[in-house]
């Protein structure tokens, strides 16, 4: 009750709960085509990545999601580049270069005196979003969610049975990377409630949960996204109530349902 | 009369050369093999002709009008190895013939009861509508196989390109697929089928195309079991 009450009260309390809802959708709906692609570590590896990004970021005082998409972008370009032109499978170099920028990204907050707010960065703090990070997730998410609308077959296709797709004139390379683009730009817009660590998650844990509850795609992705912002909203709640870290308390959350879910899925197959 | 015509193609992988330099004419109203042993470049070929891997060099035409993405999208469809489909995906019997369909729509044109039609049509030619509901990884392989096909006959193209679909299969599911083609054989379609068995090679096709070192040629199904059978003794 007194976190409904409170929910009245404190516009930044009423902020942390739009921004959930819509980071846990958009996450649910984006994270439904990585999780059936096998794209969804790449999303960790950006989350790690952007680190020096954002710490450049406070440390200067602008938004942090513009050092993010920088070194997002950087940390994208390097992996690219060595792929091409080095004997190196990708997933050797997504590794070697998102721990090299996350441990670049922690000495400058170290060196940069934010220590305190290492915290915050690395495990979220919901309550600290502004109306400005509100309205740009919102707008964010809207154009993703119109983009995936429009051209869902051409996403489903690609995702399904990339040489399929292609010989019908789908051209699945672009809309693969968009999707990355798209994981990317996810993970940023919910960096500072997440935080770091655990952001990838969204990604994952809603969309393994719905793929357990059904077995059409359509219903997948509504369900992970219904599941993305409810957890979201209780992670919240328990995070406000208990005063515990808002990422992991949706997290935890999150994989508690997976978990209940998961049981179920069982016990349906074997009885 | 549709006439596929292939000229000059090469493919190259890396450095290795996987097709030299081939060129063969093809006429509908036939089903032809592509045969030879594994890594002969049948599937190099076929993905090839839909640009799913890049040719080195040459050039496909249909009735003289070179292909390109609109072409192949009208007339050409395509039936991939099975082996190469993701059985974790949640997708049901009637969903995936359905892509067939889908695959050819316009952006946002909603699936209609015509469709839906098309789609249970096809499923009961293949003997599958008792299992339309049923999960990709919840049926046998030949079912998977005949699935498939029917995601490609339900689309209406001239020329239907199938890689291995006979292998690992039941005989049920090889007849009802075999009759399938034929009927469609019938409609004046060119239809090739890679196929790695010497086994029923004279039941299935009508000619061949055979590949080796790099090379292809034609050759009767006839002709081609004796000479495999005279290079075996």
């Amino acid at each position: 009750m007194e976190f409904i009450y409170s929910l009245f009260k404190y516009s930044f309390l009423q902020n942390a709960l739009i921004i959930g809802i819509i980071i846990g959708t958009v996450a649910g709906l984006v994270g439904s085509f990585s999780i059936l692609q096998g794209t969804s570590l790449i999303g960790d590896a950006m989350s790690h990545a952007v680190l020096p990004g954002i710490a450049i970021a406070f440390l200067l005082g602008i938004p942090l999601y513009i050092g993010a998409g920088i070194f997002g972008i950087l940390a994208a370009s390097i992996i690219a580049l060595i792929t091409e032109y080095s004997p190196l499978k990708s997933d050797t170099v997504i590794g070697l270069t998102f721990s090299s920028f996350f441990a670049l990204g922690t000495i400058i907050i170290s060196q940069g005196h934010a220590n305190a707010k290492l915290n915050d960065i690395l495990f979220g703090n919901i309550l600290s979003v502004s109306k400005l990070d509100v309205i740009s997730s919102l707008v964010v998410s809207v154009v993703i969610f119109i983009i995936i609308t429009i051209f869902y077959r051409n996403f489903y296709l690609s995702t399904f049975d990339k040489a399929f797709a292609k010989s019908q004139g789908i051209n699945v390379t672009f809309y693969n990377q968009l999707l990355i683009l798209m994981l990317t730009v996810v993970i940023i817009i919910a960096l500072q409630a997440i935080g770091v660590i655990l952001v990838t998650a969204l990604l994952i844990i809603p969309p393994a949960t719905a793929r357990l509850i059904t077995n059409k795609f359509a219903n997948m992705i509504k369900f992970s996204m219904i599941i993305g912002a409810l957890e979201s909203v209780c992670g919240l709640f328990i995070s406000y109530s208990f005063d515990w870290p808002s990422g992991p308390s949706i997290v935890l959350i999150s994989a508690i349902l997976f978990l209940i879910i998961f049981i179920f899925y069982r016990l349906r197959k074997i009885l | 009369m549709v006439k596929l015509k292939i000229n000059n193609l090469t493919v190259n992988y890396g450095n290795k050369n996987i097709l030299d330099n081939i060129s063969i004419t093809l006429t509908s109203g036939k089903i032809y093999g592509l045969v030879g042993s594994n890594g002969t470049g049948k599937s190099t070929f076929i993905k090839a002709i839909f640009g799913i891997n890049k040719k080195t060099n040459g050039d496909i035409f249909l009735n003289e009008e070179k292909i390109n993405k609109n072409i192949l999208k009208k007339f050409f469809s395509y039936v991939p190895q099975r082996s190469e489909i993701d059985l974790n995906f949640p997708i049901n019997i009637f969903d995936l013939v359905l892509m067939g369909i889908e695959s050819q729509k316009k952006i946002l044109d909603p699936i209609n009861e015509n469709d839906k039609n098309k789609v249970n049509n096809i499923l009961e030619k293949m003997e599958l509508t008792d299992l339309r509901n049923r999960l990709l990884s919840d049926v046998s392989g030949g079912q998977r196989q005949r699935a498939l096909v029917a995601r490609s006959l339900i689309q209406d193209a001239n020329v239907y390109i199938l890689d291995e679909p006979f292998i690992g299969i039941d005989d049920k599911s090889e007849t009802i697929i075999l009759s399938l083609l034929k009927e469609m054989k019938k409609k004046n379609k060119l239809i090739l089928v890679a196929h790695h068995d010497l086994n029923k090679i004279e039941r299935y096709f009508d000619d061949l195309i055979v590949f080796k070192n790099k090379k292809i040629n034609e050759q009767t199904p006839k002709n081609y079991v004796a000479e495999i059978l005279r290079e075996a003794r």
